[in-house]
């Protein structure tokens, strides 16, 4: 088998050259949809008959949350390809996945915590989905501490690769915690087996955000990566000559790569 | 598809859970801003560093070179 | 694939599978505790201890509610379909809170048999429908602890 292309893959300056196009489009895609989900789902979806307005949280919530659990997944898997292949560029995706997963993690606790005050009654209970939630912070806080502990930044990358791989067993006991035990947490709403509990009015605009989040997703995952690519790779000649003209933008010379 | 709401101030209100809702919504804007913008300025702040940092070093050098002709020529 | 590599493959799985194995065995050792409340048919079976504090949850039977005309003071009782819970509880109660809505209440089970609630949550389903809708389907209007008996039946 040839594995050229994916060797491509690991090579930094090659992944700063390529995002460098999808940056622009990214960036229209994230902020044209999370800007009509939002409009949409706070003023136009209708309300709904239990909770009436408070509801309306869920157009942040559940694609925080999604992003929350599917961001650790690309922070554990770039590390294990970093581990296996001994890669640069994936050791650099996966630490840069874990401040924004962090984030996004906080994002959901947060919006379920002002959900939870109007509905449930209270703003945090310690039943499974949401202490499951707060472990998930926990390990994302975690690699990026360990990260920051080593001198080393090999030595940083392997150790923060083995502790996101030993953290993915989280990521099904969250989503499947409502299922397993009695939990104050509803069960899911959007099924990927069963038609969804939520009236196609109201699931419409959620699939807007969900969609937009995994887009915003992709374009911090990158603005995060190739911020590290310059840090890392500042000893290059290409880094140099773009500290030389004193852009972020790689220019290629002789026009075309 | 309807605007639900008569008025702008019962948009804010929400009949009683504005508070939750729009605290919810901005405390998400504030974490996405940022989780674009922080890095977005560390790259041009390391740039800048990195451009300041050769500068010194490159008129140290061109400093040290002018301080020695004289030295070797005289 | 390159035999180091395919072996630091099997060592990742490897990490993986047994940490994810001995997570497993533990959530499974302490599966009792992780739920959040007991269902009506725990104490039914006399599973619950007394005068403990404890969070009981359930569908509120409809036609349980009694509510004191002069004080906080409200009755009612929850059930999961097997068994019923009477419960006292005196203070206010969240917006969500209603018969044949799912409840979770925190509090002790009396020697009488009475749960003492200190605390009570709603807890709401998983759908999601605009108030014309839910008008339409009236018939399901009482058959909304579905989240609830869910997680009950889980239980068995």
């Amino acid at each position: 088998m040839n594995w050229q292309w994916f060797h491509r893959l690991g090579s930094p300056r090659w992944f700063y050259q390529k995002t460098q196009a999808w940056l622009p489009w990214l960036a229209i895609a994230s902020v044209v949809l999370l800007v009509t989900g939002a409009i949409w789902g706070l003023g136009f979806a209708p309300q709904d008959a239990k909770q009436g307005n408070s509801y309306r949280i869920i157009f942040i919530h559940v694609p925080a949350a999604v992003l929350a659990l599917v961001g650790y997944y690309v922070m554990a898997i770039s590390g294990a390809i970093g581990l296996i292949w001994r890669m640069k560029l994936p050791f650099v995706v996966m630490r840069a996945a874990a401040p924004i997963g962090a984030a996004l993690t906080f994002v959901a606790l947060f919006t379920g915590a002002v959900w939870g005050k109007p509905t449930w009654g209270t703003y945090w209970v310690w039943d499974a989905r949401i202490t499951s939630m707060l472990l998930l912070l926990l390990l994302y806080i975690g690699v990026i501490a360990l990260g920051q502990a080593f001198l080393q930044e090999r030595t940083a990358d392997k150790a923060c690769a083995i502790l996101a791989l030993v953290g993915t067993v989280n990521i099904p006991i969250i989503y499947k915690s409502v299922d397993w035990w009695n939990s104050l947490h509803q069960p899911a709403t959007i099924k990927l087996t069963e038609s969804s509990s939520i009236h196609p009015s109201m699931f419409y605009p959620l699939l807007v955000m969900v969609v937009g989040f995994y887009c915003f997703y992709a374009w911090s995952l990158i603005l995060h990566t190739r911020q590290q690519i310059l840090v890392r790779e500042r000893k290059t000649r290409w880094v140099q000559q773009m500290v030389a003209s004193g852009s972020t933008r790689l220019v290629e010379e002789g026009g075309k790569a | 598809m309807n605007f639900q709401f008569s008025s702008f101030a019962e948009f804010i209100e929400m009949a009683g859970h504005g508070p939750f809702v729009w605290a919810a919504y901005v405390v998400t804007l504030v974490t996405l801003i940022a989780l674009i913008v922080l890095p977005s300025r560390g790259a041009s702040r390391f740039i800048a560093q990195e451009k300041k940092r050769l500068d010194v070093a490159e008129r140290r050098a061109r400093a040290a070179a002018t301080v020695a002709t004289p030295e070797t020529s005289g | 694939m390159h035999p180091v590599r395919k072996q630091r493959l099997i060592l990742v799985l490897l990490l993986v599978t047994l940490s994810s194995a001995a997570i497993a065995l533990i959530t499974y050792a302490l599966r009792q505790n992780i739920d959040f409340f007991y269902p009506p048919s725990k104490f039914a079976a006399e599973e619950v201890p007394h005068n403990v504090r404890v969070r009981a949850g359930g569908c509120v039977v409809p036609g349980s509610v009694f509510r004191s005309e002069e004080s906080l003071a409200v009755r009612f009782s929850i059930t999961d379909g097997v068994a019923q819970v009477p419960v006292k509880y005196t203070g206010i109660l969240p917006d969500l809170f209603a018969e044949g809505e799912a409840a979770v209440v925190t509090g002790k089970l009396q020697s009488s048999g009475v749960f003492e609630a200190e605390q009570v949550l709603a807890k709401h389903d998983e759908t999601y429908t605009p108030p014309e809708v839910q008008e339409a389907m009236v018939g399901d209007h009482t058959a909304t602890c579905q989240g609830a008996g869910k997680a009950m039946a889980s239980d068995y």
